[in-house]
């Protein structure tokens, strides 16, 4: 019974600890914000651009992405321009 | 090399503009934000459709004074092209004001322009196909080509610019050059234009090419 009490104190006690690092974990949170490049002043809020994104290297996967389908695009426009010029040298 | 150097021209200035679209500066616009880079590849459909609406005028009126076929085959297939550039910037048109003005579709002037422009151009397919005979096809089609186009410039330069529009350079909104498009923009909106011009007529090329075996094939039969 006691040993269940301890426990259940414990347990509590954890939670509570958690909460309290994660809500100081957020206060931070806040002053990095606060402390940013981004801040504009207080008249005009900062206008919110992809620097994050840039940060994290992730744009670069859209762009190859694309430059593949825009190369393929390309690939098959090729082709299909080889295929007619065939075609036309056989016609003729 | 000598005939397809502006084949290779338009896949470099294409693919440059897809990473560099992405990757240069732009100025930091609010509403706008990072949709500022869709100028590189909206616009571009707008620009290649009207030059390439205007190589279909250009043989149409060739046809009108030769009554060579085979001018009227470009004229068609320049046709189908511009359509389909134009189809491409309508939808991209609808999508980036979703998320910059509020609405797929906004009663602006330059909006409705564009939309009336295809139809028009539709109306220019459904007459090709009601007419059976080719030599009446061509000329009454020509005809009606030169009309489509006058209206295009009517419906997407002149009325946009007596009227209030919500796009950049038209009614009572400050042009591109004050506003937005700073010199980083124009490395890569200018490569942009002259790429998808060129992609345009490439399409449109191998489509003709296509168009003229056809008829080859069928009449040799």
């Amino acid at each position: 019974m006691i040993n269940c009490l301890k426990k259940a104190g414990f347990i509590v006690l954890l939670a509570f600890l958690s909460a309290g690092s994660s809500f100081a974990q957020q206060i931070e949170e806040v002053k990095q914000v606060s402390t940013g490049p981004l801040t504009g002043t207080e008249s005009q809020p900062p206008v919110e651009m992809a620097t994050g994104l840039y940060q994290s290297g992730k744009i670069y996967v859209v762009v190859i992405v694309l430059a593949v389908i825009m190369a393929g695009i390309f690939a098959y426009l090729t082709m299909l321009d080889r295929k007619v010029s065939r075609l036309e040298k056989e016609s003729k | 090399m000598k005939n397809y150097w502006w084949k290779i021209l338009a896949i470099v200035l294409v693919l440059y503009t897809v990473i560099a679209g992405f990757l240069i500066k732009v100025p930091a616009q609010p509403i706008l934000h990072e949709t500022i880079r869709n100028l590189y590849f909206h616009v571009p459909m707008w620009f290649g459709m009207m030059t390439i609406l205007f190589v279909s005028l250009w043989h149409s009126i060739k046809y009108l004074s030769n009554s060579n076929i085979e001018s009227d085959i470009v004229a068609t297939q320049a046709a189908h092209t511009g359509m389909l550039l134009g189809f491409l910037g309508i939808i991209t048109g609808s999508i980036w004001a979703k998320y910059t003005w509020g609405a797929w579709w906004v009663s602006d002037t330059k909006l409705n322009g564009a939309a009336i422009t295809l139809l028009i151009y539709l109306a220019y397919f459904v007459l090709r196909g009601s007419l059976e005979e080719e030599q009446k096809r061509a000329r009454i089609s020509a005809v009606y080509n030169i009309f489509a186009y006058v209206m295009l410039i009517v419906f997407l330069m002149i009325l946009p610019r007596l009227n209030d529009s919500l796009h950049p350079g038209n009614g009572g909104n400050p042009g591109f050059n004050k506003y937005d498009l700073d010199s980083n923009m124009r490395m890569v909106f200018y490569p942009a234009v002259l790429g998808w011009i060129l992609l345009g007529v490439w399409i449109m090329t191998i489509k003709v090419r296509i168009e003229k075996l056809k008829r080859k094939t069928l009449t040799n039969d």
